[in-house]
């Protein structure tokens, strides 16, 4: 029965030996450690971006020498609806980077090397100030050998930090977040894999499957009664030609804002010079036509409708009057905004 | 209408559309197969035989449109045809039979199409077209259409600008073609749709817009008329007994359907003559924005630009003129001319000279070498010139007195049409260091040492202090320019223009002075002091 014991040994030395190895790994190279929580925060994470707290940002940022590269982008949850700034695009194609680092290099010899994070502007404003962010895209690069201090101002050299010179085109695409780490760190990325419904196998079974089913769907409404009632076609229709009278295209296209809030806290909705326009004016003025135009097809087809005599006069009255006015103010509004004044060469 | 403009392409969708809206709208009828089956086969047959269209008519996908109309005219055609044919039963299972087979039948011909136009990088579809459907396509990838000023999307005062009260007209004008929907209400309909649409993509197609607005805004102001003059006739005590018709085709129809039409009443007289009235002052209130458009803006040539001083008088700026009538005098008659594609049309026909690009975008590589060349600094894109044969190069520069629409302003275009073709050059090297664009002493070190910077500035900053008072001021971009004293060595001034709009530089055929080749003198000169 001594067997038992002896079968045990090699089991409890090689028990003994990883928990030797644990300590050593522990105790003796406080580096490794670091590695390894990082591994498992990027991991955890959806995209490979690790979300860096202050607390996280002492622990692994903040020392004279590190054995790995960090890739931050700054970002601010208030900001991030701002449509100049982009951010949102900005940060999925950081997260899109991220993944494909994380893909190719995990796990390997270069796992470790290389780690995105991401830092929030209300969480880790001292960090902020200490970097002298004041501006938003920031994309920056903590090299390994780049010391960081506790306290006190943290000097990014300007190589480091990702600028609209080198890289012109905004929102920075994954491809040029990579190509500038890259460059920084020496690793890069072969390809950045976007994922898209174009490229899966069953696209073309599902496209035929969508197509024939949408026939089907086609056919049966085709034969529904309500279809074919005309105010569905009407409102499409005077929905699109209010649409493109109010420059809808022109805001799409140049990606104009709604409105601009003045330096005085208010907010400016209609912008001078005849070949500029913001959101809101067009909108505006597009309404302006189609009130016009109710009045005008009120005075044809609504108000010989009516059975009263005087409530006919009333309501012609009233739509005369509608039309007036709004035609009067879409001739000032054109005045004041293009400063074009007919110039009579009869009268 | 191939022949003269590319714009035919919205014809040819338009018919199409207009032929499937009739057919599935139960307006399908012989009159509809007459009008519109021989125009898709003898209009692709002579399209076809246009030469730069050739068989495109057949392969883009622009065409796709139309051929698929033809197919399911066909087929509606057919199984009305079976309809009368067959009882009931069996009409039914035949239409079943025919949907099915045609529907797998258009599912082959997809993949096929799909697969065609997938293995071409715009997916079969011209630049042109693809910017109309999504409109952020050309400002993203085609920089030669989104550069002309014709392509970009109009804000609102261009409508007001161009069709006055015809964009307050529209919608009535739409509503009223709903009252009732006839064939032909239907096809200024589907008309009037699209072109809105189109024309807030590109302004160059309020001209598409501006018919079919005219007609819309037309029947919505005559349908207002004819209610409030058939207002006048009746007799203003008594009501109209019967329904009587705003529009004939509109009791017809009701009478048919219902026998409940809503009776119309007159509009009383007072306030029909009012109407009336008023329709007048708005007329001709149109007639005048109209006449003074026509006077102040259509007929301003872009060649002859006038001013007004401010005692009312006008003053004239005829540089083109003077600058293209030099280059036709002083010129040897078979000397070719470079300028920024832009003037090319103009250069042919005013100077009577060769042009290296014109208007004609076809071909882009050509516009994209001369861009290069503007683009390049001095030394290259004399080399660039040579190989291309060039005798004279003109640019033109508004910062003397002020025109904005010059040359240094369309650079960035020449930089990024340039760079779409040679990637050599890259549009930041030209931008400062925070990205914009400027002119000053923090423009980009390639825009100081471009072949366009050079030669719009050169002897400027001396003559900028008889207009400003200060050395360098450029009246356009409002700023200091960045270097005062350009030296040409390959190029030489040879015209510029009473108000420096145009300046023309002759290329020359050899730089200036060979500077490698030593000087005698000196050698000897150094000679001596090393003997010394």
């Amino acid at each position: 029965m001594a067997s038992a014991p002896v079968r045990r040994l090699p089991a409890a030395l090689a028990l003994l030996l990883v928990a030797a190895l644990a300590c050593a790994s522990g105790d003796g190279d406080p580096d490794a450690e670091e590695v390894a929580g990082l591994l498992r925060l990027q991991r955890s994470s959806s995209d490979g971006v690790i979300h860096f707290s202050p607390t996280l940002f002492a622990k692994y940022a903040t020392s004279a020498r590190r054995p790995y590269s960090l890739v931050f982008m700054l970002t601010a949850r208030h900001l991030m609806d701002k449509p100049s700034l982009k951010l949102k695009q900005l940060r999925a194609e950081f997260g899109l980077a991220a993944s494909a680092y994380r893909g190719q290099h995990g796990a390997g010899d270069a796992a470790g090397r290389v780690f995105f994070a991401e830092m929030e502007f209300r969480e880790s404003k001292e960090i902020f100030e200490r970097l002298g962010a004041d501006s938003l895209p920031f994309i920056f690069h903590v090299a390994p050998g780049f010391a960081v201090g506790r306290s006190g101002p943290i000097g990014v050299p300007e190589g480091d930090r990702m600028s609209m010179k080198d890289h012109p085109k905004y929102p920075w695409p994954a491809e040029a977040i990579a190509e500038f780490v890259a460059a920084k760190t020496g690793l890069g990325v072969d390809e950045i894999e976007r994922r898209s419904i174009l490229q899966s196998p069953f696209f073309g079974i599902l496209a035929l499957v969508t197509l024939f089913a949408g026939a089907g769907v086609a056919y049966r409404l085709y034969y529904m009664s309500w279809v074919r009632h005309p105010l569905i076609y009407l409102s499409g229709t005077l929905a699109v030609c209010w649409f493109a009278t109010s420059g809808g295209m022109f805001n799409i296209i140049r990606n104009v804002p709604f409105a601009l809030p003045k330096p005085d806290g208010k907010v400016e909705y209609f912008y001078p010079g005849h070949s500029q326009q913001l959101g809101a004016e067009g909108f505006v003025m597009g309404t302006l036509y189609l009130l016009f135009a109710g009045a005008t097809v009120a005075m044809t087809y609504g108000v010989p409708m009516l059975e009263s005599k005087n409530g006919r006069r009333a309501a012609f009255y009233t739509a005369v009057m509608v039309a007036f006015l709004t035609l009067r103010q879409v001739v000032q509004n054109y005045q004041w905004k293009t400063g074009y004044h007919i110039r009579q060469y009869v009268f | 209408m191939v022949m003269s403009w590319g714009g035919y392409s919205f014809i040819i969708n338009l018919l199409p559309i207009h032929c499937l809206a009739s057919v599935f709208t139960g307006r399908l009828s012989a009159r509809l197969y007459v009008a519109y089956a021989p125009i898709i086969v003898f209009g692709t047959l002579l399209a076809a035989s246009i030469p730069v269209v050739g068989f495109n008519a057949i392969l883009m996908s622009e065409h796709f449109g139309a051929f698929l109309a033809f197919g399911v005219l066909h087929a509606a055609l057919l199984i009305s045809w079976i309809h009368k044919m067959l009882p009931d039963r069996a009409y039914q299972m035949a239409k079943m039979l025919l949907l099915t087979s045609g529907a797998i039948a258009l599912g082959g011909a997809l993949l096929l199409v799909i697969a065609y136009v997938t293995t071409s990088p715009t997916f079969g579809w011209t630049g042109r077209s693809l910017s109309l459907l999504d409109p952020t396509y050309a400002s993203k990838y085609i920089p030669i259409i989104a550069s002309v000023s014709e392509h970009q999307p109009p804000a609102w005062p261009s409508y007001f600008t161009d069709i006055h009260i015809l964009v307050l007209l529209l919608p009535a004008g739409f509503i009223a073609c709903f009252r009732p929907l006839t064939d032909a209400s239907l096809f200024l309909l589907l008309y009037g749709l699209t072109s809105v649409y189109f024309s807030g993509v590109m302004v160059r197609l309020m001209l598409v817009l501006a018919p079919a607005a005219c007609c819309l805004g037309g029947v919505a102001l005559s349908s207002m008329l004819s209610v409030l003059s058939r207002s006048l006739h009746s007799d203003d005590e008594e009501e109209a007994e019967a329904p009587s018709t705003p529009v004939k085709k509109s009791a017809k129809r009701a009478s048919k359907k219902s026998t409940e039409a809503p009776k119309q009443h007159p509009v009383p007289h007072d306030a029909a003559w009012l109407g009336v009235f008023l329709v007048f002052v708005l007329l001709v209130f149109y007639s005048l924005h109209s006449v003074w458009v026509s006077a102040e803006m259509y007929s301003a040539p872009s060649i002859v630009l006038q001013t007004r001083t401010r005692d009312g008088g006008l003053h004239v700026f005829d540089d083109f003129r003077e600058a293209y009538s030099w280059l036709r005098h002083n010129t040897e008659p078979d000397s070719k001319v470079a300028s920024w594609w832009d003037y090319g049309y103009q250069a042919t026909a005013m100077a009577n000279r060769t042009v290296i690009v014109d208007n004609n975008t076809w071909n882009n590589t050509h516009i994209a070498t001369v861009g290069r060349a503007m683009s390049s600094p001095e030394k290259k894109a004399w080399k660039i010139y040579q190989s291309l044969d060039v005798d004279y190069v003109f640019v033109i520069f508004g910062g003397y007195i002020g025109y904005p629409s010059d040359d240094i302003n369309k650079f960035l275009w020449m930089v990024r049409i340039g760079g779409g073709v040679f990637p050599e050059i890259q549009e930041k090297d030209y931008l400062d260091a925070a990205g914009s664009y400027r002119i000053d002493s923090g423009a980009g070190q390639a825009m100081l040492d471009s072949l366009m910077y050079q030669l719009t500035y050169y002897r400027f900053a001396d003559a900028s202090v008889m207009v400003t008072g200060q050395r360098g001021y450029d009246r356009v971009r409002n700023a200091v320019i960045g270097k005062m004293d350009v030296k040409l060595k390959y190029f030489e001034e040879a015209f510029t223009s009473e108000h420096w709009m145009v300046r023309i530089y002759k290329v020359k055929k050899a730089p200036n002075r060979d500077f490698r080749r030593r000087n005698p003198q000196r050698r000897k000169a150094a000679k001596k002091s090393t003997a010394n």
